[in-house]
């Protein structure tokens, strides 16, 4: 999501770079630029219009700070605005209530409520140890009701059975009471998709959130939702007490506009993005990191994330140590294929870096790179632990041999020795530069622990 | 029918077009045509997800005509005109050349394939075909039941396979059994993919790679179901699954919301994919045979 928006903003900001002065004209021609760059992201038009004319004013009232460039201060402007544009901090979900926590979710058909509903139990399971009951209240769609008993049998997650004749009101009545009877900590309720122009249908839905004592409604949606996004949410948080808002496909390649749309016009938080197919692809919204993302500024707190859930830190500084006095093996190298695999591969460790969303691009348009890993990795396997330590050892009859071990061809093998001898050449090199370290700790990167600390999942 | 399906389009689009004409009005009171009159013309096109480039295409055409004294009538025709210039060579009706003849159903998740599907088969049962469906859905939870029921809704024969089995092998097998009880259509249903899933796409050019085994010319027609709602990515799905799997016709759905489905301009003027219906509603009738001077006229609430 965003790769586009990012594209383009990062395009204008290059334009700008490194002109001293900004005059009129040329911030006219800025705003211009970002204005058609969030309107081609889909986000909506009077959205798109607040935003520009919060950074115009801003940009102006602004004094000029010496130590920044214009160009940087516009930067930071629009950041800044972005950023408030998202929400600024993460909002968690409220489960301090009377069991059984009571949750609504609401939206359009399609959005995705029936499969957020279960990666929600699963996450919430796995992060605050609570017993959680899921019912469905759709009785209009086919086997809708099937679908979340099922997807709640696959993960464990206790279900309402399924419940013929009766109205959704009367559902989340039995559901409700079966929760208490059962002692479950939270029920969550996927009401129907509807379409939000539906007067009937919006009654009845908004009839069942006053009925019950929600701690959350939350309205989910599709990030790839078009310029209509502010409508749908302005009609939903009209009619029931929204607490909140799901993206849901972001995994998609969408321009992802409607999420600043939505969190305009209802002013609620965005609190959790769906970012797969699989029952854990659900993520903490972080808008501050998404605001950086956007701009090209990077992720890397998220990264540090997904790195520490995946990476031995003792293993790591080992690696690293390996790295520098350049004793790094095809085996350790092997070894980092898996990492990298873990971590769901090149391209996903590159759009968090600063700077490099670009070269993803360029990634992805050359090669199917997993295909590549797992190449290498057959070549590697198929190698004797003395040629995988020595690997100026492999000479033609030995790469026969490992090219019919490993199913690929000898121009694989010599692709995966080249690149695996300028590697090693370069972290010689890196190994000699005595300043790494001061690199490393040049607060670059941000404070990066007190980010994380900032940004813990919900207690 | 046509007119019932006109009026009803229309009283769906009506929020849209209200929009959009009530804006071109308000502006014209208000304004002479200039610069920036323009400019907001082109915001409001864009807004009912035209996108950019196709927005300020017609602006351009505005500024050519030089009008003196623009009704608002006047300007809607232009952009009328526009429109359907670019639609109007892509509606299609499809003509069911074979039996049997073999219709296979693509699109991202949650666009409405299944329901699309039951609306196809209730269409085709109404002109006494025999229809089949098959669930090659093996992926999400209770697709399989959620087709079965539009199947027996629809009076139609139906093709399972367990969760989580190859779906490419049943829609092989379900061809040939079609073949045999010598039924009229047979409706494929595959699961919702996002385009960018190579994985995913890779599966999808399976079924078809396999299908065509039986006969090179199945799929007889290939639909790429869009969602109304979503903006400007719907481009990226057409382009995308054109690309894998040879789109012969698109369905746009959800058209009774308050979005207008704008995006199939930006896709027709760079794809040029003809258009076969639109979905309208939530029961089983709400499909209408696309039509382009109906579907401009009712999108700039032209009477």
């Amino acid at each position: 999501m965003f790769e586009n928006l990012t594209k383009r903003i990062s395009n204008i900001f290059d334009k700008i770079k490194g002109s001293g002065v900004i005059d009129d004209t040329s911030l006219q021609n800025v705003m211009r630029e970002i204005r058609i760059a969030l309107l081609e992201s889909d986000v909506s038009l009077s959205v798109a219009k607040d935003f520009i004319e919060n950074v115009k004013s801003k940009a102006i009232g602004q004094e000029v700070i010496k130590s920044i460039s214009p160009d940087q201060m516009i930067v930071k402007i629009v950041n800044d605005q972005l950023t408030e544009l998202l929400g600024s901090e993460n909002d968690s979900l409220k489960l301090n209530a009377k069991t059984p926590v009571l949750f609504l979710m609401v939206g359009l058909q399609g959005s995705g409520k029936t499969t957020t509903s279960a990666k929600l139990a699963k996450w919430i399971t796995k992060n605050n140890n609570k017993k959680i009951m899921m019912a469905s209240l759709d009785t209009y769609r086919p086997a809708a009701q099937e679908q979340l008993i099922k997807l709640g049998a696959d993960n464990d997650i206790a279900t309402l059975e399924t419940q013929e004749n009766k109205s959704p009101l009367q559902i989340a009545q039995i559901a409700f009471e079966s929760a208490k009877k059962s002692n479950f900590d939270i029920l969550i309720l996927d009401s129907a998709g509807r379409n939000h122009i539906d007067i009937e249908m919006m009654n009845e839905v908004k009839e069942i959130s006053e009925k019950f004592n929600f701690s959350e409604i939350l309205l989910v949606s599709d990030s790839m939702t078009g310029q209509d996004a502010v409508n749908t949410a302005k009609n939903f948080s009209e009619q029931v007490n929204l607490t909140g808002i799901i993206l849901t496909r972001i995994d998609g390649d969408s321009r992802g506009g409607a999420a600043l749309s939505m969190r305009h016009v209802t002013q609620k938080p965005i609190k959790f993005m769906g970012t797969g197919e699989k029952i854990d692809d659900i993520e903490i919204f972080h808008p501050d990191r998404i605001a950086n993302r956007i701009l090209g500024m990077g992720d890397v707190v998220t990264l540090v994330e997904k790195a520490s859930e995946e990476i031995d830190e003792q293993e790591a500084k080992q690696m690293q140590q390996k790295f520098l006095k350049g004793r790094f093996t095809l085996l350790d190298y092997s070894k980092q294929l898996d990492q990298l695999t873990k971590m769901g591969g090149i391209q996903s460790v590159l759009k968090y870096l600063p700077g490099l969303s670009g070269l993803k691009e360029k990634m992805e348009e050359k090669m199917e790179n997993n295909d590549v890993f797992k190449k290498q990795k057959a070549i590697i396997n198929s190698m004797t632990p003395r040629e995988r330590i020595h690997p100026e050892l492999v000479k033609a009859s030995r790469k026969m041999r490992i090219s019919k071990g490993s199913g690929t061809n000898v121009q694989d093998i010599n692709k995966l020795l080249k690149q695996f001898k300028k590697m090693s050449q370069m972290m010689k090199k890196m190994g000699k530069n005595k300043n790494m370290d001061s690199i490393m700790n040049s607060g670059q990167f941000g404070d990066i622990q007190s980010l994380i600390n900032k940004n813990k999942p919900i207690q | 029918m046509v007119v019932g399906w006109f009026k009803k389009l229309k009283t769906s689009l009506s929020k849209s077009s209200d929009k959009i004409s009530g804006g071109i009005k308000k502006i014209l009171k208000s304004k002479k045509i200039d610069e920036s009159t323009l400019q907001e013309l082109e915001e409001l096109m864009i807004s009912s997800d035209l996108g950019v480039e196709s927005s300020s295409k017609i602006i351009q055409e505005l500024k050519k005509s030089k009008l003196l004294n623009p009704s608002s009538e006047k300007v809607k025709e232009i952009i009328k005109k526009k429109l359907k210039e670019t639609l109007a060579p892509l509606e299609k009706k499809i003509d069911l050349t074979k039996n049997l003849f073999v219709i296979l159903v693509v699109g991202v998740n949650g666009v409405g394939k299944t329901a699309t599907i039951g609306k196809l088969a209730e269409k085709f049962l109404k002109d006494g075909k025999k229809v089949g469906m098959v669930a090659a859905d093996t992926f999400r939870a209770a697709a399989v039941e959620q087709l079965k029921i539009w199947a027996d809704r629809t009076k139609s024969e139906f093709f399972s396979a367990k969760e989580l089995s190859d779906p490419a092998a049943l829609a092989y097998k379900s061809v040939i059994t079609a073949t045999e009880k010598k039924l009229d259509i047979l409706l494929i249903d595959t699961a919702g993919r996002l385009h960018n899933k190579t994985d995913l796409m890779n599966e999808l050019s399976k079924i078809i790679r396999v299908i065509k085994k039986i006969d090179e010319s199945i799929p007889s027609e290939t639909i790429l179901i869009l969602d109304g709602n979503i903006g400007q990515n719907s481009i990226r799905q057409a382009e995308v699954f054109k690309e894998i799997c040879d789109i012969d016709s698109l369905i746009v759905t959800k058209l009774d919301g308050s979005a207008k489905g704008g995006a199939l301009i930006p896709i027709a003027e760079k794809l040029k994919i003809p258009i076969s219906f639109i979905g309208t509603g939530e029961s089983k009738e709400d499909l209408a045979q696309f039509d382009a001077d109906q579907f401009c006229s009712a999108l700039l609430g032209i009477e």
